[in-house]
Order: C-alpha cells, then sequence, then structure tokens
C-alpha cells in the first residue's frame, strides 16, 4: 500500500494506493480525477513543466507544458530550454512541439518581457 | 491638473481587481482601474506554476495566463485600465464622493473621482526583518517573492544553492522552480509542526525532489561577511543547532495585507486579518468605500479572492447607482478555534458567503452558524488546517443580531 497526496488541484486529498499486479484499488480520493493521479503515478508519473525562455536578445518568457511530460524526460527539457534560445512568440503559441514524441507542447504563457 | 470622473474607481489591478472591475462595468458603471505596474495581474505576472483558475475558471492555469484572461474580462465588460499610475492618496468629500490623487512619470499628478471605490492592493511579504534573525546582514537574504520575481521577470537568478525559511506555498513554489533552475536546496526550514502551504505543494515541490522539511526547526542565525555562507538551524525539540553552507535563503514566511490608503482614510481595521472590517457586500466601515482579495484577508487561492471581489463590484456599483446598500446590522463573531471570519457583519434577510481561518488541525470538523442562538447552518469539514480557508453560506432570518460561527472538532 502506497500513501499518496493528489496533485490535481488544491484540495490535496490524502489518497491509500493498493497495487495488486496490474490492478491498482484507489481510496481517499473525493472525485474521479484522484484516480487518474494515482493510477498515472504508479504506471508513468508525469508533471506539469513551467519555466521562462530567453529570446537571445534580452527577452524572455514564462511557458509551460500543454500536458503533464513523464518525469525522466524533465531534466532533459529543462537543460535545452536553458542552452537554446527561442524567438518571442504570442501567449498560447508552440514553443517546442511534441517534446521527445511525447505529444507535449511547451507553450507560451505570458507575453515577452 | 488633469481630472477624471468615473462612477466606480479600483485600486490594484490583481486577480482580485480586474475581476471587481469587470463585475461593476458589467452592471452598466464607467470603471476606472488604477495600477502601479506597466502591465495587470499584480503579483500573478510572476507566478508561472500552475494551479491556478480551477475555481473561477474551470481549467488550470498559470498566474500570466490567469492575469491575462482576468484582464480580458475586464475590458470586454468595458473597463478602462490605466497602467503606471499611483495612487498617492484618498480623500472623501462632504458629498461622499471619493478623489484619489494620482501620480505618474507619463502625466505627473491628476486627480480621479469616484462614486465607489475598491481597494484590491494585494499584500506584501513578512521579511527577515519581521521575525527577527540575528546574524550578518550578507547579500543573498531574499523573500521567496522577490527572488520569484528576479527569477521569473527578470530572467536572473538568486544565488546557487538555498536554504528556505518557512514552508508558505511560495516558499515550496520556490524550492522547485530552484530545483528546476540549477540551484541546490538544502532544506526548508519550518518553525510549526506542521507546515504552512498546501499538502499538493509538499508533495510536488519538495518530495519530488527529495527536499528535506525540518518541522518545528528555527532559522536561528544568518553568517557569512559578504554574501550568505551558512545558516545556523535549531532542533526547537532537542535544542540541537547545525549548519547549513548556503550562499541565498529565501524566507516564506508570511503575508501582511497592504492597507496604507485605507488606513490613512480612518477605515476601521480588523486585528485579526490585517484588512478592513467589512460587511458582507465587502463594504468598509466608510459608505461607498469596498476592499477585496489579498488587501482584505490573505487567501490560499487567486480563484477565492476574485470571486469575492466580483461581490465587491457588484456592490460598488449598486453603491454608485443608489448611494446606499442595505444596512448590515448582524454582528458577526466566531469561536477559538477560527482565526476569524469574514464579514464582520451581514445584512439580515439576505444570503451571506463567509470565508474563516482555522487555528486548529483535525481530520474532521463540525462547522455551525447561529442567528442569536439558532442554528442556521452546519456542514462537515475534512482535514481542517491553518493553511487552508474554509468558507460557509447561510441565510440569515430577518431581524437578526448577532450571527456566530463554531467550529468542533470531531473525534
Amino acid at each position: 500500500m502506497k500513501k499518496m497526496i493528489c496533485i490535481t488541484c488544491p484540495t490535496g486529498c490524502e489518497m491509500e494506493v493498493l497495487c495488486d499486479g496490474d490492478k491498482i484499488t484507489v481510496s481517499g480520493n473525493r472525485c474521479p480525477r484522484g484516480a487518474a493521479y494515482a493510477e498515472s503515478e504508479i504506471k508513468d508519473p508525469r508533471r506539469t513543466v513551467t519555466a521562462v525562455v530567453h529570446s537571445g536578445s534580452g527577452k524572455f518568457q514564462s511557458v509551460r507544458t500543454d500536458k503533464p511530460l513523464p518525469r525522466p524526460l524533465i531534466p532533459g527539457l529543462l537543460n535545452k530550454i536553458l542552452k537554446e534560445n527561442y524567438p518571442e512568440a504570442e501567449p498560447g503559441a508552440v514553443i517546442i512541439a511534441d517534446i521527445e514524441g511525447t505529444g507535449v507542447n511547451l507553450i507560451a504563457t505570458g507575453p515577452a518581457r | 491638473m488633469k481630472q477624471l470622473n468615473c462612477d466606480v474607481a479600483v485600486i490594484g489591478a490583481g486577480g482580485a481587481g480586474l475581476s471587481a472591475a469587470a463585475a461593476a462595468a458589467a452592471a452598466g458603471k464607467n470603471v476606472v482601474v488604477i495600477d502601479r505596474e506597466e502591465s495587470c495581474g499584480g503579483v500573478l505576472c510572476q507566478c508561472i506554476h500552475n494551479g491556478f483558475g480551477l475555481r473561477y475558471f474551470n481549467e488550470e492555469l498559470t498566474g500570466p495566463e490567469y492575469a491575462l484572461r482576468m484582464e480580458r474580462c475586464a475590458r470586454e465588460s468595458g473597463a478602462r485600465i490605466m497602467l503606471g499610475e499611483t495612487v498617492g492618496a484618498v480623500r472623501r468629500h462632504s458629498d461622499n464622493t471619493l478623489e484619489a490623487t494620482l501620480f505618474s512619470a507619463a502625466n505627473g499628478v491628476s486627480k480621479l473621482n469616484a462614486k465607489a471605490m475598491v481597494f484590491a492592493t494585494g499584500c506584501r511579504e513578512r521579511t527577515r526583518a519581521n521575525i527577527a534573525v540575528p546574524g550578518d546582514r550578507s547579500a543573498g537574504v531574499y523573500t521567496a517573492g522577490s527572488a520569484q520575481k528576479l527569477m521569473n521577470l527578470t530572467g536572473m537568478l538568486p544565488g546557487r544553492r538555498a536554504v528556505i525559511v518557512g514552508s508558505g506555498d511560495i516558499g515550496l513554489i520556490m524550492a522547485r522552480r530552484c530545483r528546476w533552475s540549477g540551484i541546490e536546496v538544502a532544506a526548508v526550514v519550518e518553525i510549526l509542526p506542521e507546515p504552512s502551504g498546501l499538502p499538493r505543494n509538499i508533495a510536488q515541490c519538495l518530495r519530488d525532489f527529495d527536499i528535506p522539511l525540518l518541522l518545528s526547526h528555527r532559522c536561528a542565525r544568518i553568517m557569512g561577511r559578504n554574501r550568505v555562507e551558512a545558516v545556523e538551524i535549531e532542533n526547537l525539540i532537542t535544542k540541537e543547532r547545525f549548519t547549513f553552507q548556503c550562499d541565498t535563503v529565501l524566507f516564506s514566511v508570511g503575508l501582511i495585507p497592504e492597507n496604507e490608503l485605507l488606513k490613512s482614510m480612518g477605515v476601521e481595521m480588523n486585528p485579526a486579518t490585517g484588512g478592513p472590517c467589512v460587511d458582507g457586500s465587502c463594504q468598509c466601515a466608510l459608505p461607498g468605500v469596498f476592499a477585496a482579495g489579498n488587501s482584505l484577508h490573505v487567501h490560499d487561492l487567486v480563484d477565492f479572492a476574485s470571486i469575492e471581489a466580483r461581490r465587491a463590484g457588484a456592490a460598488a456599483a449598486e453603491y454608485a447607482s443608489s448611494g446606499k446598500l442595505p444596512s448590515a446590522d448582524a454582528e458577526v463573531s466566531c469561536s477559538k478555534t477560527l482565526k476569524y471570519a469574514i464579514p464582520n457583519k451581514c445584512v439580515p434577510g439576505s444570503a451571506c458567503e463567509f470565508f474563516f481561518r482555522p487555528t486548529v488541525s483535525c481530520a474532521r470538523a463540525k462547522l455551525t452558524a447561529s442567528a442569536d442562538g439558532q442554528e442556521i447552518a452546519k456542514k462537515m469539514c475534512l482535514s481542517v488546517r491553518p493553511a487552508e480557508m474554509l468558507t460557509m453560506k447561510a441565510e440569515i432570518p430577518a431581524g437578526t443580531a448577532k450571527v456566530e460561527f463554531l467550529l468542533e472538532e470531531c473525534k
């Protein structure tokens, strides 16, 4: 049995997750998103990544992944955006498409500053 | 000197102010929003992490996205937003209208006259000085929010290895932000026996990175001749002391509502919240003066601040039309298990939504509202903690003089 806090919303349900082979039983969640999170956390943990990217001309802007990204890919993404420059884009525009073939995009969230 | 007139003036274009402006403008009023920054959103602009908007927009957004969305709501409702203008003073004329003195580099000094004003001025962070941490006055000591501003709005890093003092949400978010930017985080130190931030932030900002959370520990001293070199930490239970090598200390030790303007106007303040005393429409003890958001009381979520502000904006619009609001004759009080109940007064014979901050932690508690001794509403609250606000809606019977709230732990 594994104890887990759901990170889907600010309620932060404390869940108990029971893994029996492929079967996962979740309790303590107050909504179905908790069960989905618990299952993903066991099989393929993912996080939404937020950061800033630099334009190379002194400007930078805030970005996020449009869906949660598999945790093992996060350091690679962060290293890449730390080293590379990205042209200014409108909020909502895709900065990096289809990260490592996951279908997850990095999108701009705020104006370039 | 430039003079501008409007029905409702909103001071502060953050998550609360923009929402108040949208509501007042939607009611058909001529609304002007003032902010000293060059862009809308207030602190949301530097909160580049996700977790905003689930309650207000039914969608998970980052701070900048929430700000853009709320700005659009305000503009589409017809509110006019004036940026780069600082409010220096507000005074009340004998005819009850309000006059704000504004100054800016672009327009110099100007006057804004309004029938009603909503103060949504946000809050400030408590600093090292507020909790009196002794030691050297080295460089590298920041509030968590100023480090966040440095990283997210100027693109600079505050240091290479940090210790975070206080486990408030901003500190937890900054622990992850540091790690994702290549800054080591030695530990988060919390003086209380339990964390101050949301459980989800403990999980996703500390546990994901194996950052130690030291409960019942305090920062006893900061050392470093020029730059911070180490901090001394004390275990409050064993009294044992040890040091962490670091070049950066971030303080996340609470927020103080920013109400200098309201105080200068002589508005009655509430010592429990640090904000003004208000009635159910967010109106202060001075008619036509409203407050909402973190300057009224510190919220856990911007969504709650925006929802509260919507009410303030709608009430300000009504006041601007009629010159008065229903009389809030019922006094609100609460048990010692609640730090405060907001509003402080409400209108008998109407529905009102209340916000509370508990002083206790327990798995289950019963929250009861009574009007002159008669129970009028109750609800069960799960995982009650001081870090999480409670809310309750209640119908206040006509003729009520006193509304009391009681929070009792259920064994």
